[in-house]
């Protein structure tokens, strides 16, 4: 029985698989990237539906719209594997603690301190080869920013300043400095506006940028992010006190004459076409000139967030696709993607968060200030 | 990274046969081509891992079987077939006695006809059914004896042509490469 069993099953099945006319391989591929591309769909509206719902804890991604999506060879994803993954670029990172850190891709655990103690938060910037990190350096009340080799050694004093970005030749440094905080131990007495200021790295020569905003109102910079072309930088920029007036300002500072949107100053905002209220909050170039920002709602006073999400859009604002939902009751800040564009982070509060092509973010580790790709 | 051309040729040279087992597993041709390609999708879907698994196809044909078992699918797709087709024409271009044997295997319960395909159909042992499916190996013994007692009655004509059982690509029992990953 057994045997006659077996015969009889595999002969007839052998018989049926030469009827069998499968569909062509290509043709399952695209299933399969249909249903890859619904799930992802799937993942990102129930991630809206529990960040509606008020938890604003959910994170979600969204593929780019329409056939552009497989040209662009960055496919969205929907479940990266997010623990893992070969060709993930280093990372430094200032701890709440102040120490300057090389942190493991993989695990968020340092594996390097540079600098033990007394680094700026705010922001932390990596040379174009990878082998400097420039960081502001508390000294007293001022700013200081230093540069160190990412294999560790002794920092180098740079210029008074704090928030370094450098420019993708190697060549500029822009950053923020107060003016009449440039005595050393000197503590002003009420903050001035912040100038932003591009040095040569090769010269020193510097051009400066106040905000020529109304003296009576400050407008930090919270972030600066070079142009991949290194002629443009693109300004993150509010005033101190409530959410109305953020700007997020492209500007070329051979040409500019002060940091902020406007007429007379060169610079001109990001636009955020149909979503009146919105505003960003922080943007950082990405490697095709794409930009990665941090998009909240809404203005007015008081300030009350009511959704903050992480978008990557054009250089005229238009949308391209999610990343996440952030936090509404956290600050998204140093936003970076690494020298492929694939990967992105940025910090959550103290919480450090990735995302590999777009995908749903994820926390790789906590208690830190600022954070760069290598 | 996922691969193209290490899916295309896995796809190409396991379907026929998958859709064979899926098919004396389901008892309909469509159901098991539409199961197949479903789990195939599935496998370019995350190819990345599963091209590392040792077997591959034990993947596909796993998850071919559970979208089968899908009963809200299920109810959809006949719901569906029905109003487009009517009832399927499975059996043309068979022989009498694989018609026989499709028929008989499904008036057998579904755990029971699992069984008897993975051990007679695929070749697989007794532990490695047990793997497959998930259940104890007493219990795929248990399955496998009550299936082929329930079979018996419906089974009675001998194989008229004589057919030798075709090999299905696998190693021999003894060359077998363990795969316990």
């Amino acid at each position: 029985m057994r045997d006659d069993l077996t015969g009889r099953l595999r002969a007839g099945a052998a018989e049926f698989a030469a009827t069998v006319r499968p569909a062509r391989p290509e043709a399952v591929r695209a299933r399969g990237n249909r249903r890859r591309r619904r799930q992802a769909l799937g993942a990102a509206v129930l991630a809206l539906v529990i960040g509606a719902g008020g938890a604003g804890t959910a994170y979600a991604s969204l593929g780019r719209p329409g056939p552009a999506a497989p040209a662009t060879g960055r496919p969205p994803s929907a479940a990266p594997a997010v623990t893992g993954g070969p060709g993930r670029p280093g990372i430094v990172a200032v701890t709440t603690k102040g120490a300057l850190v090389v942190l493991d891709p993989l695990s968020g655990e340092a594996s390097r301190i540079l600098v033990r103690g007394g680094v700026a938060g705010g922001a932390v910037a990596v040379s174009p080869d990878g082998r400097s990190v420039y960081f502001a350096a508390r000294r007293g009340c001022l700013g200081e920013i230093e540069s160190v080799p990412v294999a560790g050694g002794r920092p180098r004093m740079v210029t008074p300043g704090v928030r370094p970005a450098v420019s993708p030749d190697g060549r500029k440094l822009a950053f923020v400095r107060q003016p009449g905080a440039g005595a050393a131990g000197a503590c002003p007495g009420p903050p001035a506006d912040d100038q932003l200021v591009v040095r040569d790295l090769a010269t020193g020569a510097q051009t400066v940028l106040p905000s020529a905003a109304h003296p009576a109102q400050r407008y930090p910079v919270s972030q600066l992010s070079w142009s991949p072309d290194s002629r443009r930088l693109l300004v993150s920029a509010g005033p101190a006190q409530d959410n109305e007036g953020w700007q997020l300002v492209v500007l070329d500072p051979a040409t500019a004459r002060s940091y902020l949107a406007g007429a007379s100053s060169g610079g001109s905002a990001v636009p955020l076409p149909g979503l009146a209220g919105s505003y960003y909050r922080a943007g950082v170039y990405m490697p095709d000139g794409d930009l990665f920002v941090n998009q909240l709602c809404c203005t007015g006073i008081p300030a009350r967030v009511t959704s903050s999400l992480l978008l990557e859009v054009g250089p005229s604002g238009q949308f391209i696709r999610q990343v996440g939902i952030g936090f509404k009751d956290r600050d998204h800040t140093s936003l970076d993607a690494d020298p492929s564009g694939q990967w992105l982070l940025y910090l959550s509060g103290p919480d450090l968060f990735l995302s590999l092509d777009g995908a749903a973010p994820f926390k790789l580790t906590g208690g830190l200030t600022a954070a760069a790709w290598t | 990274m996922r691969d193209p051309a290490t899916f295309d040729a896995f796809y190409s040279g396991s379907v026929q046969r998958l859709t064979g087992q899926l098919h004396a597993m389901t008892g309909s041709r469509a159901e098991a081509e539409d199961c197949v390609q479903e789990a195939y999708a599935r496998a370019w879907q995350r190819w990345d891992k599963v091209s590392g698994y040792c077997d591959p196809e034990a993947w596909v044909r796993t998850v071919a079987y559970r979208v089968s078992v899908s009963a809200w699918r299920k109810a959809a797709n006949m719901r569906t077939a029905h109003r487009r087709h009517g009832v399927a024409a499975d059996t043309r271009g068979l022989s009498p006695d694989y018609v026989a044997i499709i028929a008989a295997l499904r008036k057998i319960p579904p755990r029971q006809r699992q069984a008897i395909v993975l051990h007679h159909l695929v070749g697989l042992s007794v532990d490695e059914v047990a793997r497959e499916t998930g259940a104890a190996t007493g219990t795929v013994k248990a399955r496998l004896s009550r299936g082929r007692q329930a079979l018996a009655p419906h089974l009675t004509e001998a194989d008229p042509a004589g057919h030798e059982p075709p090999g299905r690509g696998r190693p021999e029992r003894g060359s077998e490469v363990r795969c316990d990953a």
